[in-house]
């Protein structure tokens, strides 16, 4: 698996709100859609925004998915980026 | 024969229009006047067309098929678009484009060995959204987008973005399609965009930069390292736009017109225009 369909996932969650909705209440369809491996989902599920950034997730797809999945920017953002993971 | 009659370098931020409120009166006034200063002598040079030159922050392209440089050849611009808006806090409006402009740039790259990608439709997101809406909030002027991937690496070299901007200089004065033309470059400086640092801004890399520009050194400016820009964010990655302009107008001094760094716009703000 690459990063390449984290990317894919995340970009597509900022410029579709339907899809960034179906990720809170049906994630796991969506996770198989888009061929993620169980550690990048987890990654996902978990808000684990550093460990996906470290994979090298873009960080411009990284933060436009954060803000669509409503994580709030700056302040959470920046908290989950920069804890422990 | 073509003539730039102006060229303006310039930050871009969604916090610039998006969120005046957070900012120091003192240091948001100081860019905005300087914005309207780059409006007067853009009025007063009567452009024909103007030319863009940014990149773009995933909004046309994505990583199936990214483009090192894109040219427009579009009739229309659109901008910005739905997820961009609330960010940038300005309206979505249609922009002329100069579609014979965009073809006889794209025309010389080809022939001068450079292979831009093209594009019939190009979204505007806060690339130029911020900046148009200081420099032409009601004179339309046709425009000319011209993209580059500062955004995903591998990204052009810094030198190949001066050498695409001397070209671009060159393809200005030998078309036909619009007498005078204006350029516009936005990007940078000092800015870290969804990174660990974000917030962060590097002020001495910043008036390094705008010293150069002032001096017209562009050169100087190919010449830095990836480690050099890395020590001003990944957003500082877009002094690639810069360079298409210092480019296109070798040795030419800048007057900066202003520096800001703008903590709550996460962006250190600078405003420079050739004095042509």
């Amino acid at each position: 698996m690459s990063v390449y369909h984290v990317n894919k996932l995340l970009h597509e969650v900022s410029r579709d709100p339907e899809l960034a909705e179906r990720l809170k209440t049906q994630p796991d369809d969506i996770f198989k859609a888009y061929r993620l491996s169980d550690d990048e989902a987890e990654a996902i599920r978990n808000r684990q925004l550093r460990k996906l950034y470290d994979s090298g997730v873009n960080p411009y797809i990284l933060l436009k998915g954060a803000i669509a999945l409503g994580i709030g920017f700056p302040q959470e953002y920046l908290q989950l980026m920069n804890q422990p993971q | 024969m073509g003539e730039i009659v102006s060229a303006f370098a310039t930050s871009h931020a969604p916090g610039m229009t998006g969120l005046p409120h957070l900012a120091d009166e003192k240091q948001r006034e100081n860019i905005y006047q300087a914005f309207g200063e780059l409006r007067k002598r853009l009025e007063a040079a009567r452009p024909d067309a103007l030319v863009c030159i940014s990149n773009d922050h995933l909004t046309n392209f994505f990583l199936n098929n990214m483009p090192t440089f894109c040219v427009g050849v579009a009739d229309a611009y659109f901008g910005p678009p739905p997820e961009f808006e609330p960010l940038v806090g300005v309206k979505p409006r249609t922009f002329p484009g100069h579609l014979e402009l965009g073809r006889a740039i794209l025309g010389r790259a080809l022939e001068e060995g450079f292979d831009p990608s093209f594009s019939g439709e190009l979204i505007i997101d806060d690339n130029f959204a911020g900046p148009l809406h200081f420099l032409t909030p009601e004179k339309e002027i046709p425009l000319v987008l011209i993209i580059v991937n500062a955004v995903e690496p591998p990204m052009p070299t810094l030198e190949r973005c001066y050498q695409f901007g001397a070209m671009l200089g060159r393809a200005l004065r030998k078309q036909t399609a619009a007498q005078r033309v204006a350029l516009l470059a936005t990007g940078g400086i000092s800015h870290w965009v969804g990174t660990p640092e974000m917030g962060q801004i590097n002020v001495d890399f910043d008036r390094r930069i705008l010293d150069l520009v002032a001096r017209g050194d562009g050169q100087a400016i190919a010449r830095l390292s990836d480690e050099e820009v890395a020590s001003a964010g990944n957003g500082a990655c877009e002094i690639r736009n810069w360079l298409v302009v210092l480019g296109a107008v070798a040795g030419v001094p800048f007057d900066v017109l202003a520096y800001e760094p703008m903590y709550p716009w996460i962006t250190g703000i600078g405003v420079t225009a050739a004095r042509l």
